[in-house]
């Protein structure tokens, strides 16, 4: 992370020392729009010397998954509760997701560029949510913990069970892309990115809000924590193999619009 | 220039030690009656119509602990419990009387009809708490949040689990909340309990512990105050459904409220199983 920083401010500190020997710093400006696999996001681009373009932008994923499942039965409380047909919801991104990006070109005209940056928000890139106010009492929302394997989960205060996958709130991206943001001569550019967020793994976690705070305090679930009676991980251990890929792919194409 | 880095730099240090060193515990205002507090026992009992008294013990924080026996019953003692306030040497005990302390020469106005004032020697004892923690637990609390959490593995294999936050503590939710999980609580001892829902609590570093009920007696324990860390225990006649043993935790204060941490082990009916509280305290006056 901390290496990722440094070769951006060398990158940036690079483009600006360049600047006296080339005017181009920030004499043109791009706005554009981007869809990817962070959503659909709104972009600004400036040149900072023939070599290096800087973007920075904002996106959102604006589609819900939803779907009632049944989710066959648990012990609430004593009670064992059929879940079925509860609301559930997945979205991506929740929140938006800021980026500030630094495009390297190998060449004054090349297209091929190599990307760096980093990404930053909420740092949830899915969230999944179970309404279950239906099939529980009120008085034990966000009041009532159920334990499993010494995993102890409550809802929210309006009955919703969250699950997040989560990143850090700021995250190195590196890259390489084709197409430059702006062009002179161009009104209009059209480029695409490839590449990773380095997250350094994922937390995959929900929530337990009986406490005295009554605030949500994230409970990291494991293929461990999720084990049955027999010890046998019920998720064949493949929340432990997601949460440790350390990194995230990224494919976005950019439109781009030359304001000056 | 170098020296202007240099005085930034030593800012910057002291700011960051001055943040490592700050605390965010902070001690409550000493009870209003701290330096009145004391435990006066009787050299013979004090006879007050049914009424036989051991003992008076004046608390830290306005309240008084009576031990008595009734007269003419072989029950065990109990305690009245109540507030007293002080003003020109006399101590008036609400629903019981005024008392006046003389060295070891106690006199009582009892405040029944017909009272005649008694006098009595007795051994009196001064409180003083041992320690700042004694000093900040010693006074009276309710609770403003509790969180019980039960674990444990019944006879027939079936295990009980879980965790529940009350903004009481009413030991009928209580046990619904435990029998809801799996403990095989009966209505009748359901309906025993149904009258133990606690409106304060009362700690004193003469070593006593008083937890007031809304609708039957006070519950009493001899404390054991050790620095930020308490034990105390309870008897099947304390507290009907329970057979009885030691709850032991810590407490930790920030101004009028103080967080306890305790942990039980327990027994209804054979089944042992463990209780846990994070429990919320407020002070009262």
């Amino acid at each position: 992370m901390k290496k990722t920083f440094t070769i951006v401010l060398t990158v940036a500190l690079a483009g600006f020392t360049s600047r006296a020997q080339d005017s181009q710093m920030a004499n043109h400006l791009a706005l554009g729009i981007t869809l990817g696999l962070d959503g659909i996001g709104l972009e600004a681009a400036l040149p900072v010397s023939p070599y290096v373009q800087a973007r920075a932008g904002y996106s959102i994923f604006p589609y819900t998954y939803k779907q009632d499942v049944n989710l066959g039965s648990v012990e609430v409380g004593g009670q064992t509760k059929q879940l079925d047909k509860v609301p559930f919801s997945a979205t991506m991104w929740k929140g938006g997701t800021g980026k500030l990006l630094f495009d390297v070109f190998p060449g004054k005209k090349t297209p091929f560029h190599f990307t760096v940056g980093a990404y930053f928000g909420a740092g949830k890139y899915l969230n999944a949510q179970a309404d279950l106010s239906k099939q529980l009492d009120p008085a034990d929302y966000a009041t009532l913990a159920i334990s499993y394997n010494n995993t102890k989960v409550s809802t929210d205060p309006n009955g919703i069970v969250s699950i997040d996958a989560k990143i850090g709130s700021v995250v190195p991206y590196v890259g390489i892309g084709f197409g430059r943001a702006i062009k002179p001569d161009s009104r209009v550019r059209v480029s695409f990115d490839l590449g990773a967020l380095i997250t350094g793994g994922t937390k995959l976690q929900t929530y337990n809000y009986v406490n005295l705070e009554g605030k949500a305090q994230p409970v990291v679930l494991t293929s461990q924590s999720l084990s049955d009676k027999d010890g046998k991980q019920v998720d064949n251990g493949w929340v432990d193999k997601i949460s440790a890929f350390p990194v995230l792919p990224m494919l976005k194409l950019n439109v781009f619009v030359r304001l000056f | 220039m170098k020296k202007v880095f240099v005085y930034v730099m030593g800012l910057a240090a002291l700011l960051a030690i001055s943040c490592n060193n700050k605390d965010n515990s902070t001690n409550p205002e000493a009870p209003a009656t701290q330096e009145l507090a004391q435990l006066i026992q009787f050299s013979s009992p004090v006879e007050m119509g049914a009424y036989s008294f051991q003992s008076i013990e004046l608390t830290e924080a306005s309240r008084y602990i009576a031990e008595y026996t009734l007269s003419k019953t072989s029950a065990g003692a109990s305690i009245l419990y109540g507030k007293y306030t002080y003003s020109n040497g006399t101590f008036n005990l609400d629903g019981l009387g005024s008392m006046k302390v003389d060295g070891n020469k106690v006199s009582i106005n009892p405040s029944v009809a017909g009272g005649s004032t008694i006098e009595v020697q007795a051994t009196v004892t001064r409180s003083s708490a041992k320690d700042q923690s004694a000093v900040n637990a010693c006074r009276n609390w309710t609770i403003s949040k509790i969180i019980i959490g039960i674990s444990g593995k019944m006879k027939d294999g079936s295990t009980v689990e879980g965790d529940k936050m009350f903004n009481k503590l009413d030991f009928k939710e209580f046990a619904d909340f435990a029998k809801r999980i799996g403990l095989e609580i009966s209505d009748e001892d359901l309906e025993k309990i149904s009258y133990y829902d606690v409106q304060e609590i009362c700690m004193t570093s003469a070593g006593s512990l008083v937890v007031e009920f809304a609708d039957v007696d006070p519950f009493y324990a001899d404390l054991n105050l050790n620095g930020s860390n308490f034990t105390f225990s309870f008897s099947q006649e304390d507290i009907p459904i329970l057979s009885g043993g030691k709850i032991s935790g810590s407490l930790n204060f920030s101004g009028s409220t103080c967080i306890m941490d305790a942990a039980a082990s327990l027994v209804y009916n054979e089944e042992p199983y463990s209780v846990t509280l994070v429990v919320s305290l407020t002070e009262v006056q």
